[in-house]
């Protein structure tokens, strides 16, 4: 029989997972990947809320409708000569004082440009999550962590994006010389070559694992620590937690159980 | 950079000199922030001018080799009264011509009379240009583009990219002293009498 037995039912679970939501704040990450067949840098950060608790034996916290908030800013560099044909003004001569003059062919040399674009948006995903004990640097720690990586529904998020980076490739491509009445037909080339599978390419590996590794921790205490007496003249004493075990009990309802053994 | 100013001749930019007077004329080409540094190598290409009634064109092709402006071909045999033109295909370089000899001298960075500068205009907008050297003529050029569907627009656009047109200085006189050309055209400064001129962008000339 354990010193302590905690319990919770699912609605106090369901306070605990908001607070501890709450807790982990903003997560953030940033780094490069493929943007359908260009390279993108990125930065992305994202908060967690909502989500209704199902406790279910021996030992799966099930969340659905988690809600995670998101902003992805992405910058992506690309050599417009990829996107739009070679294109030379012609040889134009007309009569001048000097007598009929000819200019070359001048071909137009495009350049790179880097388009940065952004989206925030939110998403809904269900996942289960396994209670996980640990002790750590003289600490016990009960963690929520998810289990797999949980399917985000993404198509809407990309479309955002997709239209997004349409709206900012017009704005870089419209001050470039000569690109003129080729300019729709450049951010047309541009959207085709990456399309929503180049967005969803880049945007499921920057945003999955946000919830891959999703960890809520739901309590942490100190292995040893003092108690001190209510009243009298008795010392305070050091109590040890021996041992700490989480678990989902089934009985008359389903409940979040924390088992403590101490030792003074 | 696709900037109005015939002090730095750029890829989109032609620099002419009408020789009227036979004889051996010597040129340089230098890199446009170096035109007041002395030569490493004084007038390195001649342009022999004979007797003849002229009007031909010659085109020249300026190039970097190593670290040295060059021209192909970098000897040439004219008749009087033809025109040579510079032109540089590569967009990182900008370059100004000088030379000397029969016929005095020319600067694409003061053009006197008998020179010539195109321009193709990339950019929608109004382009108030200015003499840079003395602020003796300025002018303005509108930029436009067309309206009406896509594709028409672009056949349209082809069309007229063929066609330029001109601006002619004599002295204080510039005709016609405002145009209006698509987006993508060229224009044509001709100078018939000047004491050494720019055409340069006013937004520039404020600057130097």
């Amino acid at each position: 029989m354990p010193d302590v037995v905690a319990a919770i039912d699912e609605g106090g679970a369901n306070d605990l997972l908001q607070d501890a939501a709450a807790a982990l704040g903003t997560l953030s990450d940033s780094g490069s990947g493929s943007l359908g067949p260009f390279v993108a840098n990125w930065s992305a950060s994202a908060t967690f809320s909502g989500g209704t608790v199902d406790l279910i034996a021996p030992d799966v916290v099930r969340l659905a409708n988690v809600r995670m908030d998101y902003s992805v800013a992405v910058s992506v560099s690309l050599d417009l000569s990829d996107i739009i044909p070679d294109f030379c003004l012609p040889r134009i001569c007309i009569p001048t004082p000097f007598g009929s003059i000819c200019t070359p062919r001048i071909c137009i040399d495009w350049p790179t440009i880097t388009i940065p674009f952004s989206h925030s948006s939110f998403v809904n995903f269900s996942a289960d999550f396994r209670p996980v004990v640990t002790l750590v640097g003289g600490e016990w720690r009960v963690d929520l962590v998810v289990l797999g990586t949980p399917f985000l529904q993404l198509g809407p998020a990309a479309a955002a994006l997709l239209a997004a980076l349409g709206l900012a490739a017009a704005a870089v491509l419209a001050p470039i010389p000569f690109i003129g009445p080729i300019l729709a037909l450049a951010v047309a080339g541009i959207l085709a070559a990456i399309g929503v599978a180049g967005i969803l390419g880049l945007l499921g590996p920057i945003l999955s694992p946000f919830v891959s590794g999703l960890t809520f921790n739901v309590f942490r205490q100190p292995q040893l620590f003092e108690v001190v007496p209510a009243s009298g003249s008795d010392a305070a004493v050091n109590v040890t937690l021996t041992a700490v075990t989480a678990a989902v009990v089934s009985t008359d309802e389903d409940e979040l159980v924390l088992n403590v053994d101490f030792s003074p | 950079m696709t900037v109005l100013d015939s002090r730095s001749l750029r890829y989109v930019d032609t620099f002419g000199r009408h020789f009227t007077e036979p004889g051996r004329v010597r040129y340089r080409l230098t890199s446009a922030a170096a035109v007041c540094l002395p030569a490493e190598e004084e007038h390195p290409f001649a342009i022999d001018v004979g007797e003849g009634s002229g009007g031909r064109q010659h085109d020249v092709v300026v190039a970097l080799k190593g670290r040295s402006l060059r021209a192909d071909p970098p000897s040439l045999k004219i008749a009087a009264g033809d025109v040579v033109l510079w032109h540089c295909p590569s967009a990182s370089i900008a370059y100004a011509v000088q030379g000397d000899g029969a016929g005095g001298s020319f600067d694409s960075t003061a053009m006197t009379a008998g020179t010539l500068y195109t321009h193709a205009f990339g950019t929608v907008g109004d382009f108030e240009w200015t003499d840079a050297v003395r602020g003796a003529v300025s002018g303005m050029v509108r930029v436009t583009t067309l309206d009406g569907e896509e594709s028409e627009i672009c056949e349209k656009w082809m069309g007229a990219l063929s066609h330029g047109a001109l601006v002619t200085i004599h002295g204080d006189r510039v005709d016609p002293p405002e145009l209006s050309v698509l987006a993508g055209q060229t224009v044509f400064f001709a100078v018939t009498d000047a004491d050494g001129i720019s055409i340069t962008e006013g937004r520039l000339a404020e600057k130097s």
